[in-house]
């Protein structure tokens, strides 16, 4: 065991794992997005010497090695700047999550990635309560965010971190979308973070994926078709992407490399204050819309109101399971409570529990 | 209650009350009221002890106060010598919902039109759509009604009650016949290219230079209105049976064409399709009267 201290916190982690496996399984959230729980580090992976986008062929440029989408950047002790999926945790080590200097990096990374790849969705101030079929402010199709919004890794990561202002506007680059036996791929939305080529390789010991390295890296497929690249349709690289580059055409079938591949903590949407009487004191009384989450952070009720100072108040006093809550003002609160619950609903398949509550109505 | 229609209002649907004679409220257990208070239009439902007994339709104002209480004059006024406090439950939904201040019980539209539309084409319905005066909702329940997936699009107008609106006022045609006026055409003609309702509306004055007849460019409108309601449907999927509700269901071109283009019929309706929301929110207050909840 080492000790570490994480934003002035004292943690008992595990010798050998990594600040970023030490933070997550202590729920301290750090930026990450080429992290993948089943699969190594990315960073100093080396690329292969040509890749497949359908029958369209890619050869590398040079041998340089990934470096890793870089939103883990970390403060150690001596204010070194590390990667924290890579970097190893020491006995004693001091680590900062979250400085100015920090948020910089990774939106300048953020930059990176989101210069090619669709994003109006995700800074879009009507984001919650639009299908995405029709586009108020009239933006094409291409560079609307994918179905898979709701659930949207990256989207979350950038409502965390904050899009910088000089994040450019997407343009659609027509890469190609393949669509063979099992899977579609579409490369206009691949932020080539190779999470698909260390499953292929990692978790199904297959080669059927890998990257090349231009000016930056770039993944592929190792041949043009499906089966030319030695594929095994196991579906490890669907459920690894953090986008919405590889999708099953059919049902996918069962298995266990893809049952094995783990869920990701994604980044918290809201810093959460206590349910205590003491915290309602700011809350305003205005209409707006809260949410009341339980010991373990999870949401289980969104309501709308017109005094949100009133009914929290309320809800301190008799619900005994709700331990944190969160609000926004919002003078049409009755439409964004639908709008919210919609977000739920999405993203979890299922109403917030306690907004089941009207069950025993029917 | 029907209203001739006055010049350049040809927008203006009749507006509605409703009341089963057959049915005496006094012999009545429990009654309960509904009020779906939409951006476009409110109503009132009464019911006793479960079975609809009531109802009216009213245009909403522009104090949603005023229409909430408007609508429930209008009904109690027809019943005639019911009283306000006479109902045992009020329940409040819809967008306006908090601005009934004699509501016992707000519950969100959703939960009301799952419930509603249950009652109203019975325990088969899975998939109801409904179309409202200012947005869409896909909502999917099981066999009580009760909701296991929606997705709505409260931001854009298109495809919405307000557009058919507009349309009818352009072309001047009364609304209750624009859609059957949309089926009077041989060849179904290219959809618009947009349903938003201000471009559609500068392309549709365009078609009407171009000498297109009425008809062909009410169905080149529908068209277009039906295809990106299809699209929301299919995006949470379509199980049967299916339903549609809110006003648009009453324009029999839009519903006919949203039927062709799924492949799916939907339910035939023999009430006002307007109302499925305040049914929804009575059989929720009959039910949290007799559940004895305390009154808010």
């Amino acid at each position: 065991m080492a000790t570490i201290t994480i934003n002035g916190d004292k943690y008992e982690v595990e010798a050998g794992s990594t600040i970023l496996e030490a933070a997550l399984e202590n729920k301290v959230y750090i930026p990450n997005l080429c992290y993948h729980p089943n699969v190594s580090s990315a960073v100093g992976m080396k690329p292969i010497h040509e890749i497949f986008r359908g029958k369209e062929k890619f050869e590398s440029g040079n041998d340089e090695p990934y470096e890793g989408c870089g939103l883990c950047v970390v403060e150690v002790t001596g204010g070194e700047i590390v990667k924290a999926c890579h970097q190893k945790v020491e006995n004693g080590m001091e680590i900062v999550t979250e400085t100015d200097q920090l948020t910089s990096l990774r939106q300048k990374a953020l930059i990176k990635i989101f210069s090619h790849h669709p994003h109006v969705c995700i800074t879009c101030e009507y984001r919650e309560g639009c299908d995405r079929i029709q586009c108020t402010f009239g933006n094409p199709v291409e560079e609307r965010c994918c179905d898979l919004f709701p659930k949207c890794e990256l989207r979350f990561i950038a409502e965390y971190v904050g899009l910088s202002s000089d994040t450019p506007k997407y343009t659609f680059e027509d890469l190609p979308v393949v669509e063979e036996t099992l899977y579609r791929w579409n490369f206009n939305l691949c932020v080539n973070c190779t999470r698909c080529v260390r499953g292929c390789r990692e978790v199904r010991e297959a080669t059927a994926l890998g990257f090349i390295m231009q000016d930056d890296a770039l993944v592929g497929r190792t041949g043009p078709t499906d089966k030319e690249s030695g594929c095994k349709f196991c579906g490890v690289c669907v459920e690894i992407c953090p986008t919405g580059v590889v999708r099953d055409i059919k049902k996918p079938p069962r298995n266990k490399w893809r049952d094995s591949v783990q869920d990701k903590m994604l980044a918290p949407t809201k810093s959460l204050f206590e349910l205590i009487k003491e915290n309602l004191a700011t809350v305003p009384e205005a209409p707006g819309v809260y949410r009341l989450y339980d010991e373990n952070q999870e949401l289980i009720y969104i309501k709308g109101t017109p005094d949100l100072k009133q009914d929290l108040m309320e809800e301190e006093e008799i619900r005994e399971e709700a331990k944190f809550f969160d609000y926004e003002e919002y003078e049409m609160y009755t439409m964004r409570e639908s709008e919210l619950i919609q977000e739920y609903l999405q993203r979890h398949g299922r109403m917030p529990p306690l907004n089941d509550e009207l069950d025993d109505l029917f | 209650m029907a209203e001739a229609i006055q010049e350049g209002e040809y927008w203006r649907w009749p507006e509605t009350v409703w009341v089963d004679e057959s049915k005496n409220w006094k012999e009545a257990e429990v009654i309960s009221c509904g009020i779906d208070l939409g951006s476009v239009s409110t109503q009132a439902v009464i019911m006793l002890d479960g079975e609809l007994y009531a109802y009216a339709s009213f245009r909403t104002g522009s104090s949603s106060l005023d229409s909430s209480e408007r609508v429930v004059k209008a009904v109690l006024e027809k019943i005639g010598d019911l009283k306000l406090e006479d109902i045992h439950y009020i329940v409040g939904t819809g967008y306006g919902r908090v601005s009934i201040p004699f509501a016992h019980k707000t519950i969100t539209e959703i939960a009301c039109h799952g419930r509603g539309a249950n009652f109203l084409y019975g325990p088969t319905v899975r998939t109801i759509l409904d179309m409202g005066g200012q947005d869409l909702k896909a909502i999917k329940v099981d066999e009580r009604g009760k909701v296991v997936n929606f997705l709505m699009n409260d931001k854009c107008a298109a495809g919405t009650g307000r557009g058919v609106e507009v349309m009818a006022d352009l072309l001047a045609i009364p609304i209750t016949e624009v859609g059957p006026l949309s089926l009077q055409v041989e060849e179904e003609p290219e959809p618009v290219s947009t349903t938003c309702v201000v471009f559609a509306k500068s392309e549709v004055l365009g078609l009407m230079r171009k000498g297109w007849p009425k008809e062909r460019i009410l169905a080149a409108y529908f068209r277009a209105m039906a295809s990106r309601v299809v699209e929301l449907l299919e995006r949470v999927g379509v199980e049967e049976d299916f339903a549609i509700t809110g006003g648009i269901a009453k324009n029999i071109g839009m519903v006919k064409r949203i039927e062709n283009m799924l492949g799916v019929k939907a339910l035939k309706p023999d009430f006002d399709t307007q109302i499925a929301g305040a049914v929804g929110a009575a059989l929720f207050g009959r039910a949290l009267y007799l559940k004895g909840k305390k009154k808010k």
